[in-house]
Parts: C-alpha cells; sequence; structure tokens
C-alpha cells in the first residue's frame, strides 16, 4: 500500500480527536535545524466543518486490538486498515512542514500487539524526527494508556503536549462501552505525566540545560452524548481535572454516530449545542472564575439549550443586577452576558480617562444586546423596566431566535474546537 | 473661508513620520496625509508636499520610542504598513494623544482616535498571523521553496523573520504578486527585492506527490454530519483561497 492511500485511511481515522492546537510551546530552532513552536499556536487551514487544520494529525495505526463500541476503529469493525512505518511518518512530517501545511504533527494510534509496542513505535519516530533531522516544531504525542511509565517518561521529553483521552466521563460508561480500559489506566498516566513536568520544572532550577517534560502541557478529550452522563458530572469531572492535575485543556467531542451497536443511543446528528454549552460552561470555569456548583446541582444537572451558561446564570442571580459600569470590580464584569474577558479588561483600562457610556462600551466590544439588562452606565439603565428573570429572558430569546440557533451556538463559540485566532468567548 | 489642507508625501515610513514632524513644527492641522501616487486633484483643498528627511523623521522615530512607547511605535509602522489612504491622518491623529499621554495611550480605547488605530494596526496584524499559516511553499526544480500571496496589506516584511527562523537552511522566496515585490532568503539573510509574476513555474519532481498527499489529508479529515461552512469561510476568508493548495483552482 502506497503512503497516499495509508494517510487517506489513518487521517480518516484520527479525525475524531478534536484537539488540534499548536500553542503553548516556544521550542525554539537549533542551529541547522527545521523549524520552532509559536506560543499562541497558529491555524493553516480549516476544513469543509469550520474546524482549523493547525498538526498532521494521523493514527500510526488503526489495527487495533481492542473493541470498544463508540470507536470507529474497534477490532469488530469492519474497515480497510494500514500502518505507517516510522519512516514514512517522518518524511511526511518533514515536507509537509517545509511546505507551510502544518505546525507540526499529532501522532496517536490504535494499540498495536500491546500498549507497551505502540508507546515504543512512537519513542523511535519521535528520535528519528528530534534527533536525526533535527525537527523543532511543535509534537502532540497521545499517551497509551496501560504503557509502561518508564516508555512514557522518554517520550514526554521529546514532545511538546501529551494526551490522554479520558473518552467516557463516568467509570459506568466505560465498563459498558470500553469493557477493555479501565478508569485507572487513564488516569494514571494523567497523574504521571503531571509528576514529569513537575520533577522537570524542578530539575530545570538547578541544571537549566536539563530536558523539558512535555512544555506545553497536557490535555483529554470527552465524548458527549454517547452515555446518559449528566452536563453537571461532566463539568465537575473537567473541573477536577483542572485543579488537581493541572490539565491545560478539556476537550468535548459531540459524539458521532459510527456504529449502530444496540449499547449506543440512536441519534441522526451529533448533539453540537450540547457540545457548546459545554465549551462554554468550561471557559466560565478557566477564564471567568466560576466553579461548576455556581452553573449547575443535582437539581438542575442539564444546561438550558436555548440560552448560554453565563446568562442563565445571571438570571438566577438577578438580584446582583444591575451593576454599575463605571464601578463594578473586574471579577464582577466578567460576570455580565455580553461582556468577555478582553472587553471586561479593556472597561477597566479605559474608565481611569473617563467615565464610560453606553456608546464608548459598543466601541470598546461589549454585546449591548445582552448587557444592556444586566448594567447600568452613569446610572443609566438602558434595558426593560422589569428586573423579572422570566421577562428579560423573553427579550434575549427573541433576540437571538431571528437566527438559527445552531449557528448562533457557533458563532458564540469563537475558537472553541481548538482554533488558536480567537480564543477569548464573547459571551 | 478656511479650506481644508492635505499633505502628500513620497510613500515612504520616513516621509510618514517627516510629515508628523511638519505638522508639529509648523503648527498646521492637515486633514489628510497620503502618498503622492493615490492622491486625486481635488479643488477643494490646499496642497503640501513633503519632502522626507532623514533627520527630522529619525528625531519623529525616537521621540515617539522615548515619550511614547515601543509598541506605538510598532503600532504606526503596521498602521503605515496597511497602506489604507487614511494611515496617515490615523498615525498623526494618534501621535497627538500618544504625545500627552505617554505609555498610557494605548489604554485609552474610548478615544476615537486610539480606537481607529487599534482596529487598524488589529487588521495588519490579523492578516500577518493568519498567513503565517495559510503561506503555501512549493518546491522549483531549482530547489527553492517559492510561495505566492496576494494580501490586502504589506505584510511580507513582517513575515520574513518568522520563516527566517524556521527554515534557516534552505532557499526560499515569500513573492507578495499584487504589489511585485518578495522576500529572498538565502540561507543566511533576507532581502526585499522587486519581483515580477513569474510566466510558469517548474515544480522539482514529486513535489506534486507531497500536494496530492496534502490535499487527500485535507479532504479526509473533515466530518460530514458538522458540516458548516459560513463558519469555514469566516475563520478562513475566500479572498486567501486562491493561492491554497488545497483550495487553489
Amino acid at each position: 500500500m502506497d503512503a497516499l492511500r495509508k494517510l487517506e485511511i489513518l487521517a480518516d481515522a484520527a479525525k475524531y480527536d478534536v484537539s488540534c492546537s499548536s500553542s503553548g510551546s516556544n521550542r525554539q530552532n537549533k542551529k541547522g535545524g527545521l523549524g520552532n513552536a509559536s506560543a499562541a499556536g497558529i491555524c493553516h487551514s480549516w476544513t469543509d466543518d469550520g474546524r482549523c487544520i493547525s498538526l498532521l494529525k494521523i493514527l500510526m495505526s488503526n489495527s487495533c486490538i481492542y473493541d470498544c463500541v463508540y470507536c470507529v476503529n474497534r477490532s469488530s469493525n469492519d474497515l480497510p486498515r494500514a500502518t505507517f512505518t516510522p519512516e514514512e511518518v517522518v518524511d511526511i512530517t518533514i515536507n509537509f512542514y517545509k511546505r507551510n501545511y502544518i505546525e507540526g504533527l499529532f501522532l496517536s494510534s490504535a494499540v498495536v500487539k500491546s500498549p507497551d509496542h505502540t508507546m515504543e513505535q512512537f519513542i523511535e519516530i519521535l528520535k528519528k524526527l528530534r534527533d536525526v533531522e533535527n525537527f523543532n516544531g511543535y509534537i502532540h504525542l497521545k499517551a497509551i494508556p496501560g504503557a509502561d511509565k518508564k516508555l512514557l517518561d522518554q517520550a514526554g521529553r521529546y514532545a511538546d503536549r501529551m494526551s490522554v483521552n479520558i473518552e467516557l466521563p463516568t467509570e459506568d460508561g466505560l465498563k459498558m462501552l470500553a469493557p477493555q480500559k479501565k478508569q485507572n489506566e487513564i488516569l494514571g498516566p494523567m497523574n504521571d505525566i503531571k509528576q514529569g513536568m513537575l520533577q522537570s520544572i524542578e530539575e530545570r532550577k538547578i541544571f537549566r540545560n536539563s530536558p523539558k517534560f512535555v512544555p506545553a502541557g497536557q490535555t483529554t478529550q470527552l465524548i458527549v452524548g454517547a452515555t446518559r452522563d449528566s452536563d453537571y458530572r461532566i463539568l465537575k469531572l473537567s473541573e477536577g481535572l483542572y485543579n488537581d492535575f493541572q490539565l491545560k485543556r478539556v476537550y468535548y467531542s459531540a459524539f458521532v454516530p459510527v456504529s449502530t451497536n444496540p449499547l449506543l443511543p440512536r441519534i441522526s446528528s451529533p448533539p453540537l449545542v450540547r457540545e457548546n454549552r459545554l465549551y462554554q460552561a468550561d471557559w466560565l470555569l478557566r477564564f471567568y472564575g466560576f466553579n461548576s456548583d455556581e452553573l449547575l446541582s443535582e437539581d438542575k444537572p442539564d444546561f438550558d439549550l436555548l440560552l448560554d451558561p453565563k446568562c442563565d446564570w445571571a438570571l438566577r442571580n438577578i438580584d446582583k443586577f444591575p451593576i454599575e459600569i463605571n464601578k463594578a470590580e473586574y471579577h464582577m464584569l466578567l460576570r455580565v452576558p455580553g461582556i468577555g474577558v478582553k472587553s471586561a479588561q479593556r472597561i477597566v483600562s479605559s474608565r481611569r480617562f473617563c467615565q464610560l457610556d453606553f456608546d464608548d462600551l459598543k466601541k470598546l466590544g461589549v454585546v449591548l444586546k445582552r448587557a444592556k439588562y444586566f448594567i447600568t452606565c452613569k446610572g443609566k439603565h438602558s434595558g426593560i423596566k422589569s428586573m423579572e428573570p422570566v421577562n428579560i429572558r423573553t427579550n434575549i430569546l427573541g433576540d437571538s431566535s431571528k437566527n438559527d440557533p445552531r449557528q448562533m451556538s457557533l458563532f458564540d463559540l469563537e475558537g472553541g474546537m481548538g482554533n488558536e485566532l480567537n480564543i477569548a468567548l464573547p459571551i | 473661508m478656511s479650506s481644508t489642507l492635505r499633505y502628500l508625501y513620497d510613500g515612504s515610513f520616513e516621509g510618514l513620520l517627516t510629515a508628523v514632524w511638519e505638522a508639529y513644527y509648523a503648527k498646521e492641522d492637515p486633514s489628510e496625509i497620503i502618498w503622492e501616487g493615490a492622491a486625486q486633484p481635488n479643488l477643494l483643498s490646499s496642497t503640501k508636499m513633503i519632502y522626507t528627511d532623514a533627520d527630522k523623521a529619525d528625531r519623529v522615530y525616537r521621540a515617539v520610542e522615548e515619550k511614547i512607547s515601543h509598541d506605538a511605535l510598532r503600532r504606526i509602522f503596521y498602521i503605515y504598513l496597511s497602506e489604507e489612504p487614511e494611515s496617515g491622518i490615523i498615525i498623526l491623529n494618534y501621535l497627538r494623544i500618544g504625545f500627552k499621554l505617554g505609555a498610557a495611550v494605548d489604554d485609552y480605547h474610548a478615544e476615537p482616535s486610539v480606537l481607529k488605530s487599534e482596529k487598524l494596526y488589529n487588521r495588519v496584524a490579523m492578516e500577518k498571523h493568519r498567513l503565517a499559516g495559510l503561506i503555501r511553499f512549493k518546491r522549483l526544480e531549482s530547489g527553492v521553496f517559492y510561495s505566492k500571496i496576494d494580501p490586502d496589506h504589506n505584510v511580507i516584511a513582517l513575515l520574513a523573520p518568522h520563516f527566517a527562523a524556521r527554515m534557516p537552511s534552505e532557499y526560499w522566496i515569500l513573492h507578495d504578486a499584487g504589489r511585485g515585490i518578495a522576500v529572498f532568503y538565502d540561507k543566511n539573510e533576507w532581502v526585499i527585492r522587486n519581483l515580477e509574476t513569474p510566466e510558469d513555474i517548474v515544480l522539482k519532481e514529486g513535489e506534486e506527490t507531497y500536494q496530492e498527499m496534502w490535499k487527500a489529508y485535507y479532504r479526509h479529515l473533515s466530518i460530514e454530519s458538522r458540516k458548516n461552512m459560513r463558519l469555514k469561510k469566516r475563520m478562513m476568508p475566500v479572498r486567501y483561497w486562491k493561492n491554497l493548495i488545497e483550495e487553489g483552482d
């Protein structure tokens, strides 16, 4: 089989992994070498589904020994199989990079023969790229659950980022859909990567040239909608991963039906709005100072599909509003629907020069259509007379119903799919 | 009736800085500062020709850096590279406030002159960032990596250091076909020279194989059930597609 045909099969098999980000590392080029990493990340193209392409995202192989129900590469699935040689992966990566098609490599794989064998193949590819070809572009490596810790340690010295996919939010889900995987096999490597990063940071305080260990940190992915887990459980899990494992990102992937197994839900299209709500909430956790218990609870375990999580929170806490733009503290500005991180920062820096009015807010990028119900400017309110949540909700939904809700939701989610340009979420 | 005043300059950055010097020292308030090559005859305004003076330009350059900030210097250079007709007057109005407020000027987003400068700066910075990803090199028979782009703004000089750091061991050319200029890199340093669009280019043997692989990869990465062309076009404006291997022809 020629490399082109393999590429088709193994790109196809890798596309459900949503992460494609190339950010977080500032690896420098070496003398006579090829490539470097840009801390902000760079997107090189966008596919027809609007997702950015930054890395050459491929599987090394799709011949899997496992049979996970939700996965397109499960061993019982009848589909063409292929395996790259290390030389082929290196050749395509280097030549794509020189033509500026990509920022680097995102290498994942089905489990070939055994977890250890698969990791060993990964390390061979990484060594060839870094040591032989002197390649200093971005490398994201998928850690294979169940592989020996020594192999993980070795791989981490060559990669910029590593990830272990949790896939299913609960142990019950795993038991049902991926009986050969166990949650501790997933959390184990995550913890090892975290320890490796901490250790490398300590070592580099003493020996400046001691190698970096996954400098761009680790990420994971959760599939949304393949099991009955609520948004609350998923968000709690993400919060724990950010706090306890210091993950850089949790990616959410709306379940795409790739199998008709009776254990899986029957859906005609992926739950994109729900995925979008989770991304919005994820941003609220990481950049807006919210915690998961403010957004959801056992009594209200799922997000409102019509209203974004911040608006929803504001309406449930209407007694805190309206706030005066010229006085409110930064953390409170962040909680106003229609004010994002960037506009909150701009409000704080601009109001040192003069009192802001509604016109100024518009210029600063505030979405007044949303914000007006929750703020005053120099004491003036331009929302509706009533501060009843029901009335405000009706008005907000009236504004957004003019648009197709699916498009609207994607408009709110600039960059949720790992695109690097518009990282601030305008909500 | 006082007529409006416009300055014409030679299109160089030094020329533009000389115009700023002139406005200050002649105590004039021009309503336009434009490149002489783009100037339309205008009976309603009086015109003053600005003659580029390296000393005057240098004094403005250093004043911006010392009295405002290095960021402000970068901002006005990017605005100059935008090549928009209003870039000259935007720079002057921004600097007038900058010389009053110092480094804090960039925080004064509510001030129209500052906001205008920020928006135009962002447009240029955005295009530079986008093209860092959207540039496609083709390997020519000679071994040189060649790329043709048609940017809105004059950004090749901003992109050159990026590729010089990445591909120090290759010969490459970054060609702004619309402006007829190109960055040439010789494995040591880069220079900008005039370059006409070549009649036909001969690719190195095997180059098409990588192009085919890239196209195949691109096609196979999209998830059909999530198709969303509107989102794609917003992230990657259609005007850039013609120079992409994966979207060209």
